[in-house]
């Protein structure tokens, strides 16, 4: 046995959740396949992804609703894989929310401490509390029914957080909320998380949802990781089309590599020579990815290519182009600066900064 | 064209077998209780309180009403605790063994209830298969007495009535949210504390709604009382009939299938106004 203090500092080193190789199936079917995935405490992670990714099931393994077919899940260095999930210690907020409709508001917050056995007075005290900190105080009383969706959202957070756990995860928390609220409740939902400091797994289809939230996101695909990192980092570096795609809109072309200098390569797409920063060998097929954000519409013949423009749709904050050119039909989104732009028709110029580029991993 | 007719017209058929089939002769039994009968000058067509008055006043018909209500209490109370927890089950199971499951339960009642009685008849029967067996590997030297016994009704009752309690059960367990189980465990409560504190309080109300099915069909079974219960352990049901045809003192009989009416409309109609008001802030 090492001296605590050496035992403390090893327990610090390791993460707090953490999933290793992890499979799920279902028959023949693969759910999750040799999933890894580090989380420390406090931290908020999304696990994003389209439906059928298996990012349900891998929350539903963490809960305890399902067992890993292979693979170890750990919290705070004990395995759980095994471990009933009324013995976990986990907060969760399902997407239906789950209230108990029988009961009032106050006694749904309440029975996680009544499971714990906490008294009468200090259940009381921390349901009033943890009400106090969702802004619902004033319906300890109501039944779910009487409440509207945003509140039945509040009483579910508060439900999972009252108990204290050492893990809450929320599986699509906001999706049955209507825009505006939804977008309240995000910056509602991670305010909560931080003031509480608890380690949080957000399962979650909604990218714009994950990167406002997150510290970091792992993007899913057919049962797999994709990507795991930081949103901006994630957003700028997706490595394959399909992060790229999942997260915002990405143009994409085919290429084919014809030279390669110092971190660069020079990529010919459809008789145009574009210079992207990274590396490939020479002759190799590649994808091409520019987001249309950064993408700029300029006189005809002062871009890099000519292009012309199919349709226009203006959205208040930006205007949405959709332009033709030798590389195909893409996507550009201008920022709306009060000035006028290209019309529909019109033969327009297309530029771009060259290290807003990206060559995407072959999948 | 008047816009009420067409309504009116779809409605005709459905109204006239209504009021040919039902409402005349309810109507017809509610004068008749009022007439006077003579054992040798048949019904008489006068009117009063009197059949009414000896079907209160009479202990031998106290013991029947109480005797019929007594096993009604306790088939229902019987099939809600089969029932309930055989719903629950049944919506736990794969879906193949639901299906045959299902067609289990529900398949007797396709089966006339005349036949199954007569079914549990020959199971039971002083030289039934039951007794048979019993006598056969030598627990019992005298055959036991089954037949003719309110326990037997009971049995036989409850085999009767309980798919209506796993039906309506059935139904309120698909509207409950399944995630709702996950978040009581996730809350810490074990399995049993689940059932009881978060999915039994969620189906009270097909519970309640099937207690009322089973307890109307039970207040006025005929068929099984008569053939299990033969003719000294009568019910209501089976002492109209008799009164009817046995006695042939038709108003009497009347008047008796009149109270059953009513006892049966008061008794579900304030149950049903207790469970509606017990559920109504909860459920839509």
């Amino acid at each position: 046995m090492p001296p605590f203090f050496l035992k403390l500092n090893l327990v610090n080193q390791m993460s707090f959740l953490s999933l290793k190789n992890i499979s799920k199936r279902f028959g023949d079917f693969v759910a999750v396949e040799d999933f890894n995935l580090e989380v420390d405490k406090g931290e908020f992670i999304s696990l994003l992804g389209p439906s059928g990714c298996g990012k349900t099931t891998t929350l539903n393994m963490i809960a305890g609703f399902e067992e890993p077919t292979t693979g170890a899940i750990q919290i705070d260095g004990r395995d759980m894989t095994h471990v009933s999930p009324n013995a976990r210690d986990i907060g969760i907020v399902f997407q239906s929310y789950a209230l108990f409709p029988h009961m009032t508001v106050a006694e749904n917050v309440g029975f996680g401490l009544e499971m714990r056995k906490v008294g009468k007075q200090e259940r009381r005290e921390r349901v009033m509390e943890t009400l106090e900190l969702v802004g619902l105080t004033e319906f300890a009383e109501r039944v779910p029914k009487a409440l509207s969706g945003g509140q039945r959202q509040r009483v579910a957070l508060a439900r999972a957080i009252v108990i204290r756990p050492q893990l809450l995860l929320l599986d699509e928390p906001l999706s049955a909320l209507d825009a505006k609220i939804r977008e309240s409740m995000q910056v509602e939902l991670r305010n909560i998380q931080r003031t509480v400091g608890i380690t949080t797994i957000l399962v979650t289809h909604d990218q714009a949802e994950a990167m406002a939230m997150s510290d970091r996101i792992a993007v899913m695909n057919m049962g797999r990781m994709a990507r795991l990192g930081e949103p901006f980092e994630i957003y700028e570096k997706p490595g394959d089309s399909f992060t790229s795609n999942f997260l915002g809109s990405t143009n994409i072309f085919d290429g084919e590599v014809q030279d390669e200098l110092e971190g660069q390569v020079l990529v010919n797409c459809s008789d145009i020579g574009l210079h992207i920063p990274g590396s490939a060998a020479k002759g190799a097929r590649v994808s091409v990815a520019i987001r249309p954000e950064k993408v700029g519409l300029v006189q005809a013949g002062k871009g890099i290519f000519n292009a012309k423009v199919r349709t226009r749709i203006f959205l208040g904050t930006c205007w949405a182009y959709q332009v033709e050119s030798d590389l195909g039909s893409f996507n550009v989104t201008l920022q709306n600066t009060g000035h006028s732009v290209a019309g529909e028709g019109e033969t327009v110029g297309v530029t771009w900064h060259d290290d807003a580029v990206r060559i995407l991993a072959e999948r | 064209m008047n816009r009420l007719l067409p309504p009116y017209l779809l409605n005709g058929p459905a109204l006239i077998i209504f009021v040919v089939m039902l409402v005349v002769p309810m109507v017809m039994t509610f004068i008749l209780s009022f007439n006077s009968f003579d054992f040798y000058g048949g019904i008489k067509p006068d009117y009063g309180w009197h059949n009414y008055l000896e079907v209160v006043q009479d202990s031998y018909f106290h013991e029947i009403f109480l005797r019929t209500y007594g096993i009604a209490i306790a088939v229902t109370f019987l099939c809600a605790l089969i029932g309930a927890p055989e719903a629950y089950i049944l919506s736990r199971m794969s879906k193949t063994w639901r299906s045959l499951c299902l067609l289990a339960i529900l398949g007797p009642l396709l089966i006339s209830v005349i036949v199954r009685t007569l079914g549990w008849a020959l199971l039971i029967g002083n030289n039934g298969v039951v007794n048979e067996i019993l006598i056969g590997i030598g627990i019992i030297e005298t055959p036991l007495k089954m037949m003719f016994t309110t326990g037997s009704v009971i049995v036989a009752l409850v085999h009767v009535l309980v798919p209506f309690m796993v039906l309506s059960v059935w139904t309120t367990l698909q509207k409950l949210d399944p995630q709702v189980e996950n978040a009581a465990l996730s809350l810490g409560a074990s399995h049993f504390t689940t059932l009881r504190r978060v999915v039994l309080p969620q189906v009270m109300p097909g519970v309640l709604a099937g207690s009322l099915i089973v307890f109307a069909l039970t207040a006025s079974a005929f068929a099984t009382p008569s053939i299990l219960g033969g003719r000294r352990l009568k019910v209501v049901a089976t002492t109209a009939y008799d009164e009817y045809l046995n006695t042939l003192n038709w108003p009497l009989g009347a008047s008796i299938a009149v109270i059953l009416l009513i006892a049966n409309v008061v008794v579900v109609m304030s149950y049903n106004r207790y469970v509606e008001k017990k559920y109504a802030a909860v459920f839509d």
